[in-house]
């Protein structure tokens, strides 16, 4: 996927049609179906989960399978240190 | 059972315990039917998980604003169409949700509101236990989620009981036990009259308050939500009365009867089920997947609808713009193809991918204020656990969208017992 500085992972893939990422409250960090799994050899680059973004992986783990690696994908801002960015889709976005 | 006489559309069928054998028998057999109101309205039913979830998926296809609020075919909220945020569309609708936005994220909500909801669930399960014998969802499930709601928006102590009693009016109108308030001059007619008198007038007597509420809230700001709709902003206009007033109804009534019924339903299925509660007791860390089961298992939200707004197929079937759908997430808790041994409540199920809140943009905002009443509510329970005993029949409310109980008499057999820590 081609990306534009400084948008998100989220609308990215949105916008791109992508499905497997759902983001269905707008990117607002509200609903939980925007998760990825960063790929290990990226996650050092993609920066730490804020505390309300561990709070919804939290809340989203009795529904999904949440991984050291897992992030909320409206959380992750796009830029240049990331062109080649790897992440995994889960199996399913049931959302909290 | 005879599933040619189940009727989806009836209360008195629908908060029966032969709904979930009825919803069972349309997912094998018939996963989108077709009903027909006593007023000769007809809707599709749509049963199966993976319908369901993409038709809450897709806003622009299926319409929240162009629909009924559900069955029971009353007005009360109708008129707030496009203002309510329950019956807004894309894009007025996130814009709403957004002002909600820090008020009810899971972290926000825990340490905004979790000392309070210990402090008052304790209270509750001290005195029913004092007490000996009482009303669990009257005394205890019921009182938790109204305490916590109205202090979250703002409602003075002195005005709860009679916004409690509109709430339930507003809801369960069919239900003669909500509909005491009512003028007695405005109680004749047919049973569905009465209905829509109680809920016009709860909706009325609601506004008036809530008018008031704001006009304070705007001149004397406060930290509650009375204050963030009062003095809200959408795309630079400030909200008018009527939508801050919709939405203060919404937000009250939404928290009232769904987390009663689900702690109720739930704390009666671990009562039935000796072997779950021991385990729970001896192992507290359990009640956070417990209270996902409690969701699944009560689904206090048992139906909603929508609108199609374009030509769409689901499952080989080609729906019409302005076709009605009710979507049954009672049915999609229950999916078999998503949920191993569904008819069997586990309280360890994972993962529990559970619809009870809903998804996509209408997805409940209240969620996690949900989940903290419930996890706390359970966890205050626990000390008394193995000594209570239901005492007699559970009572239902009269409703299409919110049947859950309304009555379950309980016998609290001694005080509080201790816990595995």
């Amino acid at each position: 996927m081609e990306a534009d500085e400084g948008a998100t992972l989220r609308d990215t893939a949105v916008a791109a049609g992508l499905p497997g990422i759902a983001g269905v409250c707008g990117g607002n960090m509200m609903c939980g179906t925007c998760h990825v799994y960063v790929d290990q050899a990226w996650l050092d680059r993609t920066g730490e989960r804020s505390e309300d973004e561990e709070a919804v992986l939290d809340s989203l783990s009795l529904r999904a399978e949440v991984k050291p690696t897992s992030r909320l994908s409206c959380q992750i801002r796009l830029s240049a240190k990331l062109d080649g960015l790897v992440v995994h889709l889960p199996k399913s976005q049931p959302g909290i | 059972m005879d599933h040619a006489a189940f009727d989806l559309t009836d209360p008195d069928c629908v908060t029966t315990d032969a709904v979930h054998s009825h919803l069972k028998y349309l997912r094998e057999t018939a996963p989108i039917s077709r009903i027909t109101s006593a007023s000769g309205r007809q809707y599709w039913a749509l049963v199966k998980y993976r319908d369901i979830m993409r038709v809450w998926g897709d806003p622009q296809t299926f319409s929240s604003e162009k629909a009924p609020i559900s069955l029971s075919e009353h007005a009360a909220f109708d008129s707030g169409r496009g203002r309510i945020m329950i019956l807004t569309d894309p894009p007025r609708h996130m814009k709403q949700r957004n002002i909600f936005k820090s008020r009810f994220a899971p972290r926000g909500v825990k340490l905004d509101w979790e000392g309070l909801t210990r402090r008052i669930a304790r209270r509750l399960y001290e005195e029913a236990a004092e007490k000996g014998a009482c009303d669990f969802v009257a005394d205890v499930a019921g009182k938790l989620p109204r305490a916590l709601i109205c202090e979250v928006m703002g409602v003075a102590p002195e005005d709860r009981p009679r916004i409690e009693q509109l709430g339930d009016m507003s809801v369960a109108g069919h239900d003669p036990e909500y509909q005491k308030l009512l003028p007695a001059d405005e109680r004749v007619g047919t049973p569905e009259e009465i209905a829509d008198r109680c809920q016009a007038f709860a909706m009325r007597e609601m506004a008036a308050y809530f008018g008031e509420v704001i006009a304070d809230r705007r001149k004397n700001p406060r930290e509650d939500l009375f204050t963030l709709l009062a003095n809200a902003v959408i795309d630079d206009v400030p909200l008018t009365d009527e939508e801050a007033i919709y939405n203060c109804v919404l937000l009250l009534d939404a928290g009232l009867d769904t987390t009663r019924n689900a702690l109720s339903g739930g704390i009666r299925a671990l009562l039935a089920d000796p072997d779950q509660l021991a385990m729970l007791v001896e192992d507290p860390t359990l009640v956070r997947s417990a209270i996902e089961e409690f969701l699944r298992w009560t689904s206090p939200a048992f139906h909603n609808l929508r609108v199609v707004m374009r030509e769409v197929e689901i499952r080989d079937h080609v729906f019409q713009p302005g076709e009605l759908l009710t979507l049954w997430g009672v049915s999609a808790n229950r999916d078999e193809e998503i949920f191993p041994n569904a008819d069997r409540f586990d309280i360890t199920r994972w993962p529990n991918e559970h619809l009870a809140f809903g998804y996509g943009e209408h997805a409940c905002i209240g969620a996690h204020l949900a989940r903290l009443e419930l996890r706390v509510g359970l966890e205050e329970a626990l000390p008394y656990l193995r000594h209570i005993e239901v005492t007699g029949p559970i009572e239902r409310m009269r409703s299409l969208s919110v049947p859950g109980i309304k009555h379950m008499p309980v016998r609290f057999g001694v005080g509080p017992q201790p816990v595995a820590a």
